[in-house]
């Protein structure tokens, strides 16, 4: 009865929906892959590339999100060379990522391919998504489809939530590290008929740093104290008739503290609270009997509190946002496919930033702002068996106070034999600029901000690359492969934010080129039964327009690590019933800004080793791990720039490059009851 | 390094009981027979589900999880296990189990 009404859902699918939400529920999208193939199920590889996919995407499995702490998102990333995960001050915990040499904030974060982390909650969204509730990461480098929106510049980073359909009653996870940092989570994926019709995940999460330790004795905090908690609740519905329907809701409160210890007189403290609330509705419709066409609606309403404070500057802001797609998907046949679509992203802004220091105090700027992009597009994919394949994008977007916008995208792939696999991308991605928010590490400072740091200019770059996959005929398993690729990011248009244009000041302007070039590869093969290595590189060359007086002067990119070389060894005995993860990882230098040349008279940081060890011991029903972050203990040193007088215009938290935590042990336990069936 | 030389001591005193493991598989060496299910798994997930539970099934040592042939091969010690419980542990996780001939 069981296989007969899933055969009846996986025929029944939307193809619209495979194009804007391969969602693995664990019914259809992947068993429609793993039917095609010869799957042997074996141990789980942690980062890898998969075959066959129109888009060259790094993934992140359940496993790979395994083998660290992984308490969040922006730790999640450890073992890819892709994606460089740094702080953006020293003060407020806040993450960001870079992605081909730019600014995370390039990168379009999708929730199973909806767009999040945009606007406020941004700078903290990294450390919002718990590790331990997702089922996969995908990293996807260059312009995405368009069906996705316009905004994903030098890429895309979409994660997969564990799913309503997982059999997993209850699944719980606790982790401390020795530094007082605790992590909880439970996740409960319940069915709620025997024909899987309906059926909901509910997660949770709590984590809290109670210790406020200062390591380094600057007598600031090395890490925020706080508590965060959020909650999400999604479900999925569907019909044999090819109905579904997804909705979900959630909602988060963080409270952090950061900055001087209290035992200091008049401290320089941060305090921020920020809470928000999401509610989405994805419906995909067949609207022909052969599944041919079908159409989808996309929704998704936000809104974003942040109440913060840095020393005597105070920060309140709102944001509600609502985001509609709706798309129309006709399979003409096996070769050829459309997509049409209609699409609408609306942001409200309500700020009020008060910007004081010892002899400052700027007039209080109180401003409600709505930014709103309406777009239309297009896609077609051409298929030609697993050989080759085109995907050419089009959008036209109207942005409220820019006017009309075209945005042409194009995928290509092909294999000219079976196991190589070249694919070419190229494309257009625009934004509206977000300054404060989009450099949010310059709260964290004692300077004026001078310009257009209150414009929300667009920004528009095209970014084009290459990659060949080879998939090699050798080693234990059938996933050993070699990847190279290569791409370049042209920015036409880009907010700069500038530490060196005027002493004592920040400067945000519009204008100015920026090009990079990013190189990467990857090697991962299984020596030995059980036994995988992994090593990945990449080289990042990137250079940015500066306005010295009249004229732009092209620098190299601050504070942009030039490489990353990442080796990841693990193995694990039979059964899995021990695993054993070691990574290692060698960080480049970045270019300085000349305000911090008297620290680093060579204008570049050092490069620096990261080690991170880790051993799982697998029972019937849980897991225990025992591990070390940062087992070298490397931190940068004196992150805090002017640290003995924060109110003072020489005082800067947002020169960040390296570590700023020492070695950390932790230990944690997973628990899964599985739900079990009579038949 | 104190920390390191904390974790290396930890993970020593963790690892102890893979020798105890490979001493006691010794001795079973001899005590080895496999049986291959024909399921009615149809999902990776399926495949993920039934290799996490069996893996700790008393007396299982291998298994071989083919997801397009809906098979699963398991190497099992006779004196712990048989057939039956292997068969009934699968059945248990809501898949039709039969013994292929």
């Amino acid at each position: 009865m069981k296989k007969r009404i899933l055969t009846l859902a996986f025929m029944g699918i939307p193809a619209v929906l495979f194009a804007q939400m391969p969602d693995t529920t664990g019914i259809y999208g992947e068993r429609r892959d793993s039917l095609q193939a010869t799957v042997k199920v074996a141990t789980q590889a942690g980062n890898y590339i998969p075959r066959g996919k129109d888009f060259k995407a790094e993934v992140i499995s359940a496993a790979g999100l395994c083998k660290m702490a992984c308490c969040n998102l922006a730790e999640s990333f450890e073992n890819s060379a892709s994606v460089t995960v740094g702080y953006s001050d020293a003060v407020t915990g806040a993450r960001q990522i870079r992605l081909l040499g730019q600014s995370g904030i390039y990168t379009q974060m999708l929730d199973e391919n909806r767009p999040v982390m945009r606007g406020l909650s941004a700078p903290f969204g990294l450390t919002y998504i718990p590790g331990q509730w997702l089922e996969s990461i995908q990293i996807g480098k260059g312009v995405a489809s368009v069906i996705n929106g316009v905004e994903s510049m030098t890429g895309q980073i979409n994660v997969e939530h564990r799913k309503p359909t997982d059999e997993k009653p209850l699944y719980v996870q606790a982790s401390i590290m020795d530094d007082g940092k605790a992590d909880l989570n439970m996740i409960s994926s319940i069915q709620l008929d025997e024909e899987m019709k309906w059926s909901t995940v509910i997660l949770g999460h709590i984590d809290g740093n109670a210790n406020a330790m200062d390591m380094n004795g600057d007598k600031f905090r090395d890490d925020p104290t706080g508590l965060q908690m959020s909650l999400a609740n999604r479900w999925l519905y569907y019909d044999p008739s090819g109905l579904q329907v997804r909705f979900g809701v959630s909602a988060l409160q963080d409270h952090r503290q950061g900055g001087q210890l209290s035992t200091v007189a008049n401290p320089w403290q941060s305090d921020i609270l920020n809470r928000s609330l999401d509610a989405y509705l994805k419906v995909g419709l067949p609207i022909s009997d052969d599944s041919a066409s079908s159409i989808a609606l996309v929704a998704d309403w936000n809104y974003q509190n942040m109440d913060s404070s840095f020393g005597l500057t105070t920060y309140d802001a709102k944001q509600q946002s609502a985001f509609v797609n709706l798309l129309l998907q006709k399979q003409i046949s096996e070769s050829h496919k459309f997509t049409l679509g209609l699409s609408n992203v609306l942001d409200v802004y309500n700020e009020n930033l008060l910007r004081a220091f010892d002899s400052y105090s700027a007039d209080p700027l109180v401003r409600r702002t709505v930014l709103n992009t309406a777009g239309v597009f297009s896609e077609y994919t051409y298929h030609a068996g697993d050989k080759f394949s085109a995907i050419l994008g089009l959008r036209a977007d109207w942005f409220k106070d820019n006017g009309l916008k075209v945005s042409p995208r194009m995928t290509l792939k092909w294999a000219p034999v079976e196991d190589l696999v070249l694919r070419a991308n190229a494309g257009r991605g625009i934004r509206y600029s977000n300054p404060v928010i989009d450099n949010f590490g310059v709260l964290s400072t004692s300077k004026v901000f001078e310009g257009d740091f209150l414009k929300h200019n667009l920004e528009d770059a095209i970014t084009a690359g290459v990659s060949a996959t080879w998939y090699l005929p050798f080693g234990s398993g059938s996933s050993t492969y070699l990847s190279a690729d290569y791409f370049r990011t042209d920015f036409l248009k880009q907010m700069v934010c500038d530490y060196d244009h005027t002493p004592d000041a920040i400067t945000f302007y519009y204008g100015g080129q920026s090009v990079s070039h990013n190189f990467q590869l990857d090697f991962s093969m299984e020596p030995v039964e059980r036994f995988t290595v992994t090593l990945t590189g990449r080289y990042t060359d990137a250079t940015q327009q500066f306005l010295r007086g009249d004229y732009f002067v092209t620098r190299e990119k601050p504070m942009t690590s030039k490489f990353k070389a990442v080796l990841n060894l693990q193995y694990s005995t039979n059964l899995s019933k021990w695993i054993f993860d070691f990574t290692a990882s060698a960080n480049g230098p970045c270019k300085v800004w000349d305000i911090m040349k008297d620290k680093y008279p060579s204008g570049y940081t050092e490069t620096y080793p990261l080690l991170y060890a880790q051993v799982t011991r697998r029972f019937k029903g849980f897991d225990i791990y025992l591990g070390g972050e940062n087992l070298t203990g490397y931190r940068q040193k004196d992150p805090i720039i002017g640290a003995d007088s924060p109110f003072n215009p020489g005082f800067d938290a947002s020169c960040v490059w390296g570590p700023l935590m020492g070695t950390r042990i932790y230990a944690g336990i997973r628990v899964t009851i599985w739900k079990t069936d009579k038949l | 390094m104190k920390k390191i030389i904390a974790i290396l001591a930890a993970a020593a005193l963790l690892l102890s009981p893979v020798g105890a493991d490979a001493r006691a598989k010794k001795s079973n060496k001899a005590s080895k027979a496999e049986v291959t299910f024909v399921t009615t798994m149809d999902c990776e997930k399926c495949a993920v589900k039934v290799r996490e539970n069996l893996s700790f099934e008393k007396g299982v040592l291998g298994l071989d999880i083919k997801l397009a042939e809906k098979t699963v091969k398991i190497v099992y010690n006779p004196k712990k296990t048989d057939v039956e419980t292997l068969g009934k542990a699968i059945r248990k996780l809501g898949y039709e189990a039969e013994v292929k001939k």
